[in-house]
């Protein structure tokens, strides 16, 4: 089956364009300094932020703050159950690259000698699971009123002949797609995070980096509505 | 989450549950207020959320698969079921890593005991055994979103859940080539021109009526309480994983486990009145959890976490 | 160990020196360091130098059995040393964060890009496949570490070659490569590396950074292609803040580069195949070792033409005694020259007289006797201890003084005309203590 069919249809009647539904919900878990539950679709993932604290001897860095970020699935999460649910070397891989993203958008200068923590839990995967972790960090860490640059947005997207299409699913996520996931600051021409999954011909560069930065763009609409909400709604308590 | 309370708070909450009352209004045999909910995750096979007054959160999930194994070589039947507690970092700092693999490991200990001779307690499991050589395994995996004590119940509640929850396909069995036999998926055919592929499968549930169930009993002062509170666990003297499970026969219930949790000594009497109180609730537990399975509506998959 | 870090003068001269677009090693923003490549006289064996980095890659090859999800793909594994040879900060047995890093980029070029045909490593299907194994060390680091380890893997996946095999009914037969030559790996394409370093949030690129200058700079991005004009990997390496024209900039200059290093690596390895082919003892990583070594000298080996003995008595049942001295020959090997019981008294006698005759022409000068005795005793110890090894008689043992211009005629302690008969006996004496 081929990923867009005759029509200029996917697999689950979007346009190539087309982004999935996005589902937020702030504020679930209550040991929790910020927590955000986000859907794209059928990809669930849980978000859990602790800090900022005292770190450890270990981590700790005299003039900015340390950002530890983990990255775990459910061993349920996936078409096939996996044994471990952390420390593969992929998941390792998608935590460092998790930490170095957020590194460059929370003002890290403004607590010395103190520690993020960033939990991620993908309880459901279908696709672009490292963009809908990004987004939910996002919304976390504004839950946890962390200072930031501004909100971070991220989007996975291939392109099949020539036509990008954006926010993959996991059916779509062949081994044979090459498939770019970007993550920018508030949309903006600001790229804090760049993955390439397969091989990626240079003419097709600019034309996948070009929609990917679209879809950000797209996806920070979405979430800075959310945040707006959960701002308004938290007013009252703040007294305002 | 590590809860540190001052000596006088410890006094308080002792010489409180003495008396029967506990922090938050509740007696020594009550539970906080559950919220169960099943089919909340569309890629397993049987899912339910469970949350314990509002921060106990925990997510079971199952997945079937097909195992082949050598009937020789296994002296006993080996139970179908197994099952794997995680502890998600979402729920501490502490469990980040691999710092909640212990007691993961320990709970999930605990739950393979209690459902041992799960052959003999759920009637129709026996059906999972398809073939001399064949049958379905159930994975049972468990994700502890948040931690506010009472992991071991709500584990316990989320894996009836689920199981209730579970649908299992019907398959036919055919004798094939080499001595090997073709299992292939029962589509019953009700008429009309559909192709193979789009008739559904049939599927079958498990009946959960006497499934086991795992009840945390702990000792503070000289009374026994069930579901602590992360203070209350503070001040507790003992605990014990107590397994009960309905027996059908006789209308009374079946230990199937007693595991100590942590240290501390015990009495014999103790023991004994600790059992009495776990048989009592899990009766009461029963009850709720029917009641609740019958009059729940099918939702949207996942929409418990959006309330 | 920990490094000591970069003080504050040095980092802000390197910066100011890379915004005014000058470096410490004369190079501009935009240009490499020379790149080194040499494969080794082993098969699948490669250095690969950038400036001060060196890296080295093995790669071996073994029978496995595959896993049940690929039954019919071959496996490739990576492995990686970073030793505190290369950088007094590594931790021996352990990958830091550093090792996984490249690990995890050279699992994405080498295993994700599918540039080696896995299929192919198949022998038996779900019984018996090949498993690749690429062994990389690093032994020093100054910077585009990635770029070097990856080039250093590709040139030794690309010379290496696997043994041949044929499949009998019961067992898979494996040919040595003196029966079947060996067969190549199936490489589809060479992704090749390149490490580009940010400043001013992206506004600057620096490209091929060497360790100090990393060290300032605000990130880095490292980005793979290949000769096909294709992207294999986007990997980044540290936070970064860029724009996207920036990031297919960066990918312009990997392009180019990737074209001209797949055009070294493959000249490489065509030079090895001919001298390979023309059976032309390949040289192997002496070549990347400078020849300049003081604290040894070489002498030139020489041939004693000794000469031969008549036999009085007995012509028939006595072996043709020849005192040649064996040149390479080892003399401390027992039962090497093995010769029969002579009559010793005559034999000696006869040899007295005859090297007596032909040392006759060569002048001793008197200076030189006094250091040439001292040699002699020297001499004369070394041939007691080397005695005293030998098994057979009438051995001569040949002893060189190194260092020596002028290496003794012969082996004998010099014989002046008046011989002393003390020395006779003296050697008389060594040679029936064998």
């Amino acid at each position: 089956m081929s990923i867009i069919s005759e029509h200029g249809f996917r697999m689950d009647g979007r346009r190539p364009a087309q982004i999935r539904n996005i589902n937020t919900r702030l504020g679930l878990n209550r040991n929790a300094e910020g927590s955000c539950y986000l859907e794209h679709g059928n990809t669930k993932v849980l978000c859990a932020v602790y800090g900022p604290y005292e770190s450890k001897a270990s981590k700790r860095l005299e003039d900015r703050c340390a950002i530890v970020c983990q990255y775990s699935t459910t061993t349920f999460s996936g078409l096939e159950r996996k044994n471990r649910p952390r420390g593969d070397r992929k998941s390792t891989e998608i935590s460092r690259l998790l930490e170095k993203a957020f590194e460059s958008v929370i003002l890290t200068e403004s607590f010395p000698r103190s520690q993020i923590d960033i939990f991620c839990e993908v309880i459901q995967g279908d696709g672009s699971n490292l963009a809908a972790c990004v987004n939910a960090t996002s919304l976390a860490l504004a839950d946890a009123g962390i200072p930031m640059k501004g909100i971070a947005s991220a989007a996975t997207c291939g392109i099949v002949e020539t036509k990008p299409i954006v926010d993959l699913t996991s059916r779509e996520e062949t081994d044979l797609l090459p498939r770019v996931t970007l993550a920018t600051i508030c949309g903006r021409d600001e790229v804090i995070l760049v993955e390439l999954q397969n091989r990626l011909h240079i003419d097709h560069l600019s034309v996948v980096m070009d929609a990917a930065k679209a879809t950000c763009a797209d996806v920070y609409e979405c979430l800075a509505v959310v945040a707006q909400q959960h701002l308004k709604a938290c007013a009252p308590i703040l007294g305002n | 989450m590590e809860v540190h309370i001052s000596d006088d708070e410890k006094l308080f909450l002792i010489s409180g549950v003495e008396q029967d009352i506990r922090n938050d209004g509740r007696t020594c045999a009550d539970f906080r207020t559950i919220v169960l909910e099943r089919g909340v995750l569309s890629g397993t096979n049987g899912s339910c959320r469970v949350q314990l007054g509002q921060t106990t959160d925990v997510l079971a999930g199952i997945k079937l698969e097909l195992e082949s194994f050598d009937p020789a070589a296994e002296k006993e039947a080996k139970q179908p079921m197994s099952f794997h507690v995680d502890f998600s970092a979402n729920a501490s700092s502490q469990f980040a890593g691999k710092g909640g693999d212990q007691y993961g490991e320990e709970i999930s200990a605990a739950f393979q005991v209690a459902f041992s001779r799960s052959l003999d307690i759920l009637p129709n499991l026996s059906k999972t055994l398809l073939a001399e050589g064949y049958r379905w395994k159930i994975n049972v995996d468990l994700s502890v979103l948040q931690w506010a004590g009472s992991v071991p119940d709500a584990c316990s509640l989320a894996i009836i859940g689920a199981l209730s929850d579970l649908e299992v396909p019907e398959v036919e069995v055919a004798p094939d080539d080499g001595g090997k036999v073709s299992i292939v998926l029962k589509r019953p055919r009700t008429g009309g021109n559909m192709r193979d592929e789009e008739v559904p499968v049939a599927m079958w549930k498990l009946d959960v009526q006497s499934c086991p169930m795992l009840l945390t009993v702990s000792k503070i002062g000289s009374a026994n309480l069930v579901d602590c509170s992360p203070e209350e666990e503070c001040c507790i003297r003992s605990q014990l994983l107590i397994g009960v499970a309905k027996n059908l026969n006789v209308d009374d219930y079946d230990i199937t486990c007693i595991k100590q949790h942590g240290g501390g000594l015990l009495e014999m009497e103790s023991i004994q009145d600790m059992t009495e109180l776990a048989s009592k609730t899990a009766g009461g537990l029963y009850q709720a959890i029917e009641k609740r399975l019958k009059t729940e509506e099918k939702r949207k998959p996942g929409h418990s976490f959006l309330l | 160990m920990r490094v000591p870090p970069l003080t504050t003068c040095e980092k802000e001269v390197i910066l100011e020196a890379l915004k005014s677009g000058k470096r410490f090693d004369f190079r501009g923003l935009e240009e490499f360091r020379g790149v080194k490549l040499v494969v080794g006289s082993e098969i699948g064996t490669a250095i690969c130098t950038i400036g001060n980095t060196k890296v080295i890659a093995a790669v071996s090859a073994q029978i496995a059995e595959p896993s049940s999800m690929r039954p019919h793909k071959g496996v490739i594994i990576i492995d990686v040393d970073l030793s505190p040879m290369a950088n007094v900060s590594n931790e021996h047995d352990r990958l830091g964060s550093k090792g996984m890093e490249l690990i995890r980029l050279l699992e994405l070029i080498i295993r994700d890009s599918r540039c080696i045909d896995v299929e192919s490593l198949c022998i038996r299907a779900g019984k018996e496949i090949w498993k690749v194994r690429v062994d990389v060390r690093i032994l020093d680091e100054d910077g585009s570490l990635l770029d070097c380890a990856c080039l250093a893997a590709i040139t030794a996946l690309q010379h290496f070659k696997r043994p041949n095999v044929t499949l009998e009914p019961h067992h898979t037969l494996i040919y040595s490569e003196y029966e079947k030559a060996p067969v190549p790996l199936n490489i589809y394409h060479m992704p090749i590396c390149t490490t580009i370093g940010l400043l001013d949030k992206g506004q600057m690129v620096v490209i091929d950074p060497t360790e100090k200058e990393a060290a300032c700079l605000d990130g880095s991005i490292v980005v793979a292609c290949n000769k096909r004009r294709e992207v294999c990997a986007l990997h980044q390496s540290t936070n970064l803040v860029l724009s996207t024209k920036q990031i297919e900039r960066c990918v312009k200059l990997a392009m180019s580069r990737a074209e001209a290093l797949t055009a070294v690596v493959s000249d490489v390895i065509k030079q090895d195949q001919r001298e390979r082919s023309a059976f032309k003892r390949p040289d192997g990583f002496s070549i990347t070792t400078p020849s300049l070594i003081l604290t040894s000298g070489t002498a030139a080996a020489r041939q004693i033409n000794a000469p031969r003995i008549q036999h009085g008595r007995e012509p028939e049942e006595k072996m043709l005694y020849q005192p040649s001295v064996i040149v390479n020959e080892n003399p401390l090997s027992v039962g090497s020259v093995k010769q029969e019981e002579v009559d010793e008294d005559a034999l000696i006698a006869e040899q007295l007289s005859i090297i007596q005759n032909s040392v006759g022409g060569v002048a001793v000068s008197d200076p030189q006797s006094s250091g040439v005795s001292k040699r002699k005793k020297e001499k004369e110890m070394v041939d007691d201890l080397l005695d005293g090894i030998c098994d057979s008689e009438e051995e001569e043992v040949k002893t060189e003084i190194l260092g020596s211009s002028e290496p003794m005629e012969v082996v004998l302690p010099v014989v002046e005309q008046q011989k002393d008969e003390e020395d006779v006996t003296s050697w008389r004496k060594k040679k029936k203590k064998v």
